[in-house]
């Protein structure tokens, strides 16, 4: 039985499973390539303002349910006449929604390092920037590490529903069983996105540790 | 040398820390600065190398102004050495020590070779110590990493924000006494902070009291115990004036050259002998556990006479009448 399913629904799930990859990966990549410097900025920022107001944007989006979401971004993107079908709206909705778990563990990470470690390290001579890189980074890794980790686990299940509007992935092999009331197709959309969840959730616990010094490790 | 002229420091709260203090802490020598919680002195301290800066007056540093210098080029020409907390958790003993070295672009081979002579100065053995992180020192290793830190560019000048602060008694007596040592060897100018009079008067040349921001004297140990500038210095040592004072008086001038022949035995051979720079507290222990009626002095190996349990004794009862007729 097994192997009939994998014979009939083998091809699609590869296939299904690489867009999935794709539109978590390219999502995460961008949410963190925003998220982490805006974090960073926001929390050695002398001014409290422009942090309250980015949180609590993020915050905002956070709240808006994913599917929501999903169509909002449609929605403006047809009033824009941008592409509303597809990769594009899929990542966008993707991205704003990997956004905050990033840029708050980001700002709480480097604002909970140790004020005196600050000072020490000013003390002995050490610029700003020397600070920020060798001091704040390395501090603050373990909690930023930790945010992505959230953001991607949470990406994955959001992207199931960028099925919705043609973007392919998972969802596509779980709404072809919501239509049709087979249970194999939807267990073969849920059942990869769960094991990508853990999956990844694990490569990055790995790439956490690693990129951890040893001197802060848990284990 | 640095050298404060009418420095003080009044935060934007209004609160003022320092309130004109003017003193010299001389080349090559210590200053403790003594003071409670509040007094100014960690204030003090950090206005040298501007992690703060003065409201008014000027603090010179061999001769040049501070305020016209860079304060990153400035804090490098400093050691700087802080409580417990001063060591980065995510970096190595080693890479702790080379921070300064590291910031000056010295070269690796240079840096290891500092590194390596100076966790042998603080006792710690290299092979052993290099590669571990702070987690896995004791309270007492982690001090000692720190004052090797401080140390490890060989600034000319050292910052002590009570360095021992976080210490068991019997570790921080240990490492006050290697420090003693470690400073007498190597002639840095350095400016100790401290609430501990004992601490001061065991690691300071010179002491300096604070208290709300003002300097109330600034004295060697032994004058600021024998001649307590005012009622609060007096008070502030209170108690501890006493056992303060038998650390201040040495045996030297108790020591009678006629009263014994030269020993036949050297004095590293001598399992009760004292040297001439000892403390009368010194003696006193040493009296309780020899149980003789005196004990030989030396000076290094050369035998310089005797001191005899009655002379120690009637001078502990003369630093009693005079404690009670001082000021």
């Amino acid at each position: 039985m097994i192997g009939e399913f994998f014979q009939k629904l083998g091809p699609e799930i590869a296939q299904r499973t690489w867009e999935h990859i794709v539109l978590v990966t390219l999502s995460m990549f961008i949410a963190v390539c925003i998220a982490v410097p805006l974090g960073v900025w926001l929390a050695k920022s002398r001014w409290r303002r422009p942090a309250a107001v980015v949180l609590g944007l993020a915050g905002v989006i956070q709240t808006i349910p994913s599917l929501a979401l999903l169509a909002l971004i449609v929605v403006v993107f047809a009033l824009v006449s941008l592409p509303t079908i597809g990769t594009l709206p899929a990542v966008v909705a993707l991205v704003l929604y990997a956004l905050l778990p990033i840029l708050r563990n980001t700002y709480t990470g480097i604002r909970q390092v140790d004020p005196a470690f600050i000072e020490v390290a000013t003390g002995m001579g050490m610029t700003a920037r020397h600070i920020l890189w060798s001091v704040e980074i390395p501090l603050s890794l373990p909690v930023v590490m930790a945010g992505i980790r959230i953001a991607t686990v949470w990406t994955i299940g959001v992207a199931t529903l960028c099925g919705l509007i043609g973007a392919g992935g998972l969802g596509d092999l779980i709404l072809k069983g919501l239509r049709s009331i087979q249970l194999d197709y939807l267990l073969a959309g849920t059942l990869p996105a769960a094991v990508l969840a853990l999956a990844l959730d694990f490569g990055l616990g790995r790439i956490e540790w690693l990129l951890t010094a040893p001197g802060l490790r848990k284990v | 040398m640095i050298r404060f002229e009418n420095v003080s420091k009044t935060f934007a709260g209004g609160l003022t820390a320092v309130r004109d203090l003017s003193m010299v802490v001389p080349e090559g020598e210590t200053v403790a600065l003594l003071g409670t919680s509040g007094s100014g002195k960690t204030t003090t301290m950090k206005m040298v190398n501007r992690l703060i800066e003065p409201t008014a007056g000027r603090i010179r540093v061999g001769g040049v102004d501070i305020m016209t210098q860079d304060p990153v080029a400035l804090r490098r020409t400093m050691g700087y050495a802080i409580q417990h907390i001063g060591l980065f958790p995510h970096m190595t003993v080693a890479q702790n020590v080379a921070v300064v070295p590291e910031l000056l672009g010295w070269p690796a081979r240079r840096i290891a070779q500092r590194v390596e002579t100076l966790l042998e100065m603080v006792g710690l053995a290299p092979e052993e110590f290099r590669e571990r992180y702070p987690a896995r020192l004791s309270g007492g290793q982690k001090q000692r990493v720190g004052v090797a830190r401080a140390l490890a560019a060989d600034p000319p000048i050292v910052l002590m924000d009570e360095p021992f602060g976080a210490l068991d008694p019997i570790t921080r007596d240990q490492l006050q006494n290697e420090f003693i040592q470690l400073k007498s060897k190597l002639q840095k100018t350095v400016l100790f902070v401290t609430h501990d009079v004992v601490e001061a008067v065991k690691v300071g040349d010179h002491i300096a009291v604070l208290h709300e921001g003002v300097l109330h004297q600034v004295a060697s140990p032994l004058e600021l115990i024998t001649t307590p500038a005012n009622a609060f210095v007096r008070d502030f040592l209170g108690q501890q004036r006493f056992q303060l004072s038998l650390m201040v008086h040495a045996v030297s001038p108790l020591i009678d050259p006629s009263g014994a022949a030269s020993p036949d035995s050297a004095a590293s051979e001598t399992p009760h002998a004292l040297q001439p720079a000892d403390s009368l507290l010194h003696a006193l222990c040493t009296f309780a556990t020899a149980r003789a009626a005196s004990l030989p002095v030396f000076e290094r190996d050369r035998y310089r006479g005797s001191v005899s349990r009655a002379a120690v004794l009637n001078t502990l009862s003369n630093i009693i009448r005079q404690m009670g007729d001082g000021p």
